[in-house]
């Protein structure tokens, strides 16, 4: 018998062996754990290992002062979570508050100074020793002709300080950044022959038009964008999004109607619904009897042709018709838009635009959504459209709060050649047009901070930003930038008060107005002030996670308007626009402009699930229905977390 | 058919067979011994008549928690109540000298995984048994086994190798703990586990 083995034998034991091997759990098993073993490299960090606690504060991202509560093992924050009673928020975060405590480790941050020059990427900066930046600085504050002082997170206490910083240095202006929101809200303050006070009251709209805003992310508070979400999904009153935009952004998905318009015709859209109401006779019947140049607008608009605005924004006149009715008949109706970017300069005219839109459909009727009340007598400080063009020489923007800046094509617009902006941030944000100073600011969560907004029915709130890192040894806060560039640019400066003392001051204020709430975010109960004993207690409360909103303004009449105050920087550029006879578009002329696109709702329907992050804002906003009771936790968690009923 | 012609085929089928079904889930786990042995069920039996709660903190704590610190233990066993081997290490290795027991935990997840008790047994109100299964009437402890390559309690993925067979409180990779928050209708997001 032969008992050599083969190559053939080798094979059919290979052959074997591979079947058995398919056969047995072996290759599956040694998948799985191989794929663990390579998610579990020694050199990945280890979470901390410790006693766990909450710490409450509130969210400084944005304006919207959302309560936030980080959860922390031995004291460091390892992860955030909403606050369900928290009146400014109830619960939601959106995605940048849910992974704010990682923002510190961005690989953009910066600790200490850096040069970058114009459109250069951030890996190119060059860092600088703080004297260094700081001569420089100094060299062209001293030389500049046209300074702005750029505060992107205004109303704060600590804005008083930049405020007091370009009273002294030698040509300088300070200008609060606005949001786009703002920028329609002061666009339909303007027309009032009174002063007045504008906000905007979601809840009690019918239609929205939204013209390229961010509806769903970003241009109002997260807990507004649940709400949104949640009248979509048939809870409370019904709501009709058209959104208009070149593009199909997050918002255009979950809008009832997608109105795609050629790009940057967005504010000839706008005036089309205008014309289209005004042929129609459409305008709210207060507004013809309050404007007191109805008439003037009506024959402003009249010789702008139809079939050219049709032609500019790619929509049909029956299509503008159709949406001008549903304004008018299904409302109230709210228009908004947000102008950024604008590589055409357009901005500030679309959101004058849409601000007489608002007026025209009587939005700031009784129970209307846009609440108008007579405003204070205060000297509005100047904004950034109103700066001449190309005529800065140096922008100091305070980008310490926000990160960075909204504006930067606005910017673009005003800075002259050799512009140098100087930023105060935690990151390196490249920008196209200027040569840059970055100083390094503490990241969120480093620093104490005050968050002062103004909610939808127009109460003033204030709410405070407490620390949970140690702030980076070299980094400047908004006091610290002030004082230092005085003595780089006078060489001496004044002993202010500390970002502390000043908020207290604020809050100090606060108190003796006697006006307004506290919610207590130690038992989630909200009281009038006038139960707080001191400033002290106030102070305690706010740096716990505590808010105060003030009264709601009383509606008083607020008088006539001027519609063409608004309308007519629209009405020039559209103007000029026809004078050029210049058509920016290129499409078949004998072709129809593409229709509106419906979007059938995938998420309603259930054929989509919706982000992560998204429905992580529904859980801890206690808005869902998936929890059925609430619960405490063990009376030794130092916090109890109650979540609201659906 | 001559089955000579293919024997080595077959030698092969079933000697690999042998490797992956007996050779290869004996040799994945390493059997590591507990620090110390532990009755539950002396502690739960009539003469003690403790409950899950009463050393195992459900509220949060300690990353990791629900397993009781080594002052809990002291609480009764400052000095030897019997006279147990195991009682009398303890006593002396861990009580006198204040230092921790090194449990190997067997149902303890990954370091990406955040885990509340209380959610669990609070909120849903889930017993200790349906996840833990009869581990605490045990008599001792059972030896942990570690996974050689992943590193994971050998409870994660279940004691039968193929998971076919696993009784219900078998288990506890994502897949198992998502199951039953479908069943129970919680919506699953990412952050709710990986904070």
């Amino acid at each position: 018998m032969n008992h050599r083995i083969s190559r053939r034998d080798l094979l059919q034991f290979a052959g074997g062996s591979a079947l058995g091997l398919l056969l047995s759990p072996l290759p599956w098993k040694l998948l799985d754990d191989s794929a663990i073993w390579t998610q579990n490299w020694p050199w990945n960090a280890e979470p901390l290992r410790g006693p766990v606690s909450n710490l409450l504060t509130t969210c400084s991202l944005c304006p919207s002062g959302c309560g936030l509560r980080f959860r922390c093992v031995s004291g460091n924050p390892i992860s955030t979570h909403g606050i369900p009673e928290h009146p400014a928020s109830h619960g939601t975060l959106c995605p940048a508050g849910l992974l704010a405590h990682h923002l510190r480790y961005h690989p953009q941050r910066i600790g200490r100074p850096v040069r970058l020059a114009a459109g250069a990427p951030f890996v190119e900066a060059t860092p600088l020793t703080t004297e260094e930046a700081f001569n420089a600085i100094g060299e062209r504050l001293r030389s500049s002709k046209s300074t702005v002082v750029l505060d992107a997170r205004p109303d704060r206490a600590a804005s008083e300080v930049l405020k007091q910083l370009a009273r002294t240095l030698a040509n300088a202006t300070y200008v609060p950044e606005h949001t786009e929101r703002d920028r329609t809200i002061r666009a339909m303050a303007s027309a009032f022959d009174q002063q007045v006070e504008i906000s905007f009251d979601l809840s009690s709209v019918r239609t929205i038009l939204s013209v390229r805003a961010p509806l769903i992310d970003g241009w109002h508070s997260p807990d507004r964008a649940a709400a949104i979400f949640d009248r979509r999904a048939g809870t409370g009153s019904p709501l009709f999004i058209i959104h208009v935009d070149s593009t199909p952004s997050r918002t255009a998905e979950v809008a009832d109607e997608w109105v795609k318009v050629h790009p940057g015709s967005e504010m000839v859209f706008v005036l089309g619904i205008i014309g289209a109401l005004l042929d129609e006779g459409l305008t709210a019947p207060e507004t013809r009897q309050r404007a007191r140049d109805f008439a003037e607008l009506r024959s402003a608009l009249a010789p702008v042709s139809r079939e050219w605005i049709s032609a500019q924004c790619g929509m049909t006149t029956d299509k503008l018709h159709v949406i001008a009715r549903r304004l008018a008949t299904q409302g109230p109706s709210l228009a908004l838009a947000d102008g950024q970017p604008d590589p055409n300069g357009r901005s500030s005219a679309l959101h004058a635009a849409v601000a007489c839109l608002n007026l025209l459909t009587g939005s700031y009727r009784h129970r209307a959504p846009v609440r108008a009340h007579r405003g204070s007598n205060t000297e509005a400080a100047p904004s950034l459209d109103a700066i001449t063009d190309g005529s800065v020489d140096v922008f100091l923007a305070d980008e310490s709060i926000s990160g960075s800046t909204s504006t930067e094509h606005l910017l673009a617009q005003k800075g002259s050649r050799n512009c140098l902006l100087i930023s105060l941030s935690p990151f390196v944000v490249p920008h196209a047009a200027f040569e840059q100073i970055v100083l390094p600011a503490p990241a969120f969560g480093e620093m104490l901070t005050d968050v002062p907004g103004v909610s939808d029915d127009g109460r003033e709130t204030l709410s405070v930003t407490i620390p949970a890192f140690r702030s980076q040894e070299g980094t400047f806060n908004t006091v610290d930038l002030c004082a230092a560039l005085l003595r780089a640019v006078a060489g001496t400066a004044d002993a202010s008060p500390s970002t502390e003392e000043l908020i207290k001051d604020r809050i100090a204020s606060v108190l003796k107005t006697g006006k307004g709430h506290v919610f207590k975010s130690s038992d989630r109960t909200i009281v009038p002030i006038g139960s707080l004993s001191s400033s002290e207690e106030l102070w305690t409360e706010l740096t716990a996670g505590g808010a105060w909103s003030g009264d709601q303004p009383t509606r008083k009449p607020t008088g006539s308007f001027r519609l063409m105050r608004i309308a007519r920087p629209a009405l020039e550029l559209c103007e000029q626009e026809r004078r050029d006879s210049r058509s920016r578009f290129t499409h078949d002329e004998q072709s129809a402009p593409p229709a509106p696109v419906r979007i059938v709702d995938p998420i309603l329907q259930g054929t989509t699930v919706i982000s992560p992050l998204i429905s992580k804002l529904r859980e801890e906003s206690g808005l869902r229905p998936f929890h059925p009771e609430a619960f405490d936790q063990a009376s030794s968690s130092p916090v109890s977390v109650k979540p609201s009923k659906a | 058919m001559n089955l000579q012609q293919y024997r080595w085929f077959l030698v092969g089928i079933v000697v690999a067979a042998i490797t992956g079904w007996i050779v290869f889930p004996a040799a994945l786990y390493e059997r590591i011994e507990q620090p110390l042995q532990f009755s539950h069920n002396v502690h739960i039996g009539e003469s003690v008549g403790m409950s899950c709660t009463d050393c195992h903190q459900m509220n949060a704590g300690e990353r990791g928690a629900a397993i009781p610190a080594v002052s809990k233990c002291a609480e009764c066993h400052s000095e030897a109540i019997g006279t147990t081997e195991a009682e009398l290490k303890l006593v002396e290795d861990y009580i006198k000298t204040e230092r921790e027991i090194p449990w190997l935990v067997y149902s303890q997840q990954p370091q990406n995984v955040h885990f509340s008790h209380i959610a669990h047994t609070g909120r849903a109100n889930i017993r200790c048994e349906e996840c833990h299964g009869p581990h605490g009437e045990s008599e001792s402890l059972r030896p942990f086994e570690r996974n050689r390559i992943s590193g994971y309690s050998r409870d994660i993925w279940g004691s039968s190798i193929t998971r076919v067979g696993n009784a219900p409180w078998e288990g506890k990779k994502m897949d198992d703990c998502a199951d039953c928050h479908t069943k129970r209708g919680v919506v699953n997001s990412c952050l709710k586990c990986h904070q």
